[in-house]
C-alpha cells in the first residue's frame, strides 16, 4: 500500500509539473504565430518573477490566467468594439441603400430585363448553343495572348456566298417578347415564332390555370348568349336616309312617351345598355353632348317584336 | 472607380453593336458589302483590343463564380445580389439570436452559481470586475 501511495505521489508531482511552473516554453515560432496551449497554467503554477524577455500575447495570457485564481480557463471577454453579429452589418456597412433596392421591389427574372438592348435571344440557358460563361473560364480558347487586326490574305477567308441566312441560323434578330399588359392577347396573336423559353415554375402554372380556365368560360359565355333574346335591328337602317331623321328629332319626346306607355302596358322592360352616337343611325345633333345615345334602338327594336309577336296571336 | 467601368461598358456596347451589324451584314449578303464586311471583321478586331486594354484597370476587381451560373442559366445577375443581401441579414439576425441567448444564459449562470457558491463567485466577479449579468 505504501509504495502505491508513493507511486500516486510520484503521478500527481508529475501531473503538476505539467501544468506547473516546470512547463517547457513553447516554441518561439509558434508563440509569434499565436498558437499555443489551449489551456492556460492551472491553479499551481506563478509567473516567473522577473519577465526579463519582453511580453508576448502568450506570457500576457498566462499573467491574466494567473491572476484569475481558482479559476480555469479564464480569457479576456471580448471588447465592445468588436464588431460582431449582434450589431446589424447591413447598416455597418451603408448598405441599406442597396437592400432596399433589391429586396424592397421585385426584381424581374430574365437576364433579358437586366440587359434590354442586347441582340438575340439571351435567355436562353448557355448550355443550349455552347455560350456559357463557365465552359470559357473551364475551357479557355486557345489562341494568342494579343489581337492582330487581320490582313488583306487573312480576310479573303471571309468570302461569303450571296444570298440570306436560313431560318435556324437567324439567331440574332429573334428578341425576346417584351411584356404589355394593355395588349397582351394582341401582342401573342402577332409574335414571330420564338424558340421556346424555359419558363419558371410560377409561368408553367398560371399557363395551366389559363388553360383549365378557358373551356369553362367558352361554355359559361356560350350559355349567356343563348339566354339573352337578340333584338333584330332591322327597323333602324344603318344607313343614313337624309331628310328622315331630322324629321324625327323633333318627335322624339313623344315617340318616348308613347313607348313609356307601351312598356307600362305590356311590362317590356328597356335594356340598360346604350350604344354610342357614332354608332347609331338616329340624329342626334351634338354628340359632344353626350357620347351614349339616347334613342333606344334596342329598346325600339324589342318593342317592335313583341308587337309582332301580339299581332300574329290576334290574328 | 465608375470611370473604369464606364470606359469597359462604353467599349463593351461599341462592341455589341459592331456584332449585331456585322450580323445584319451576314444575315443577307450581298457581294457589295464585302468590303463592309471586312470593314467590320477589322473594328471587331479593334474593339476586342481596346477591351483588353480595360483589364489592365479592374485587375483588383474580383467576380463571385456564382454570378457566372447566373447569367448562363439566362437568369438577371441582380438576383444574386439580392439573394447575398437576403441570406447576410438572415444570417446576421441568426447570429444575433445566439449571442442575445448566450448572454442570457451567462446571466443566468451567474445568477444560480452565486446561489451555490458564493465564494468563488464573489472572486469570480473581483477578477471580472465590472461584468454585470446582461
Amino acid at each position: 500500500m505504501g509504495g502505491d501511495r508513493a507511486g500516486q505521489a510520484g503521478m500527481m508531482e508529475n501531473f503538476s509539473a505539467l501544468f506547473g511552473g516546470a512547463e517547457p516554453q513553447p516554441p518561439a515560432a509558434a508563440a509569434a504565430l499565436g498558437f499555443g496551449p489551449g489551456k492556460p497554467a492551472g491553479p499551481g503554477s506563478a509567473p516567473p518573477p522577473t519577465a526579463a524577455a519582453p511580453q508576448s500575447g502568450e506570457d500576457h495570457s498566462r499573467k491574466t490566467a494567473a491572476s484569475s485564481g481558482p479559476f480555469y480557463l479564464m480569457r479576456e471577454l471580448p471588447g465592445n468594439t468588436e464588431l460582431t453579429g449582434s450589431t446589424n452589418l447591413i447598416t455597418h456597412y451603408n448598405l441599406e441603400h442597396a437592400y432596399n433596392k433589391f429586396c424592397g421591389k421585385k426584381v424581374k427574372e430574365k437576364l433579358s430585363n437586366f440587359l434590354p438592348d442586347l441582340p438575340g435571344m439571351i435567355d436562353l440557358p448557355g448550355s443550349h448553343d455552347n455560350s456559357s460563361l463557365r465552359s470559357l473560364i473551364e475551357k479557355p480558347p486557345i489562341c494568342s495572348s494579343s489581337f492582330t487586326p487581320l490582313t488583306g490574305t487573312m480576310l479573303t477567308g471571309f468570302r461569303l456566298h450571296a444570298g440570306p441566312l436560313p431560318e435556324q441560323c437567324r439567331l440574332m434578330h429573334i428578341q425576346p417578347p417584351k411584356k404589355k399588359n394593355k395588349h397582351k392577347h394582341k401582342q401573342s396573336r402577332t409574335q414571330d415564332p420564338v424558340p421556346p423559353e424555359t419558363p419558371s415554375d410560377s409561368d408553367h402554372k398560371k399557363k395551366k390555370k389559363k388553360k383549365e380556365e378557358d373551356p369553362e368560360r367558352k361554355r359559361k359565355k356560350k350559355e349567356k348568349k343563348k339566354k339573352k333574346p337578340r333584338p333584330s335591328f332591322v327597323w333602324s337602317s344603318p344607313l343614313p336616309i337624309p331628310g328622315l331623321y331630322p324629321r324625327m328629332h323633333g318627335k322624339l319626346p313623344l315617340l318616348r312617351l308613347l313607348l313609356q306607355a307601351i312598356q307600362l302596358s305590356t311590362g317590356f322592360k328597356k335594356k340598360k345598355k346604350r350604344h354610342l352616337v357614332s354608332e347609331c343611325s338616329w340624329y342626334h345633333g351634338n354628340p359632344r353632348k353626350s357620347p351614349t345615345c339616347i334613342c333606344g334602338t334596342a329598346f325600339l327594336a324589342g318593342i317592335r317584336d313583341l308587337a309582332r309577336t301580339r299581332l300574329t296571336q290576334a290574328s | 472607380m465608375a470611370e473604369k467601368f464606364d470606359s469597359l461598358e462604353e467599349h463593351l456596347e461599341k462592341f455589341v453593336e459592331n456584332i449585331r451589324q456585322l450580323g445584319i451584314i451576314v444575315s443577307d449578303f450581298q457581294p457589295s458589302s464585302q468590303a463592309g464586311l471586312n470593314q467590320k471583321l477589322n473594328f471587331m478586331v479593334t474593339g476586342l483590343q481596346d477591351i483588353d486594354k480595360c483589364r489592365q484597370q479592374l485587375h483588383d476587381i474580383s467576380v463571385p463564380l456564382e454570378v457566372f451560373e447566373y447569367i448562363d442559366q439566362g437568369r438577371n445577375p441582380q438576383l444574386y445580389t439580392k439573394e447575398c443581401l437576403e441570406r447576410a441579414l438572415a444570417k446576421n439576425e441568426q447570429v444575433k439570436g445566439k449571442i442575445d441567448t448566450m448572454k442570457k444564459f451567462k446571466s443566468l449562470l451567474i445568477q444560480e452559481l452565486t446561489k451555490v457558491f458564493p465564494e468563488d463567485m464573489a472572486k469570480y466577479k473581483a477578477i471580472r470586475g465590472e461584468d454585470p449579468p446582461t
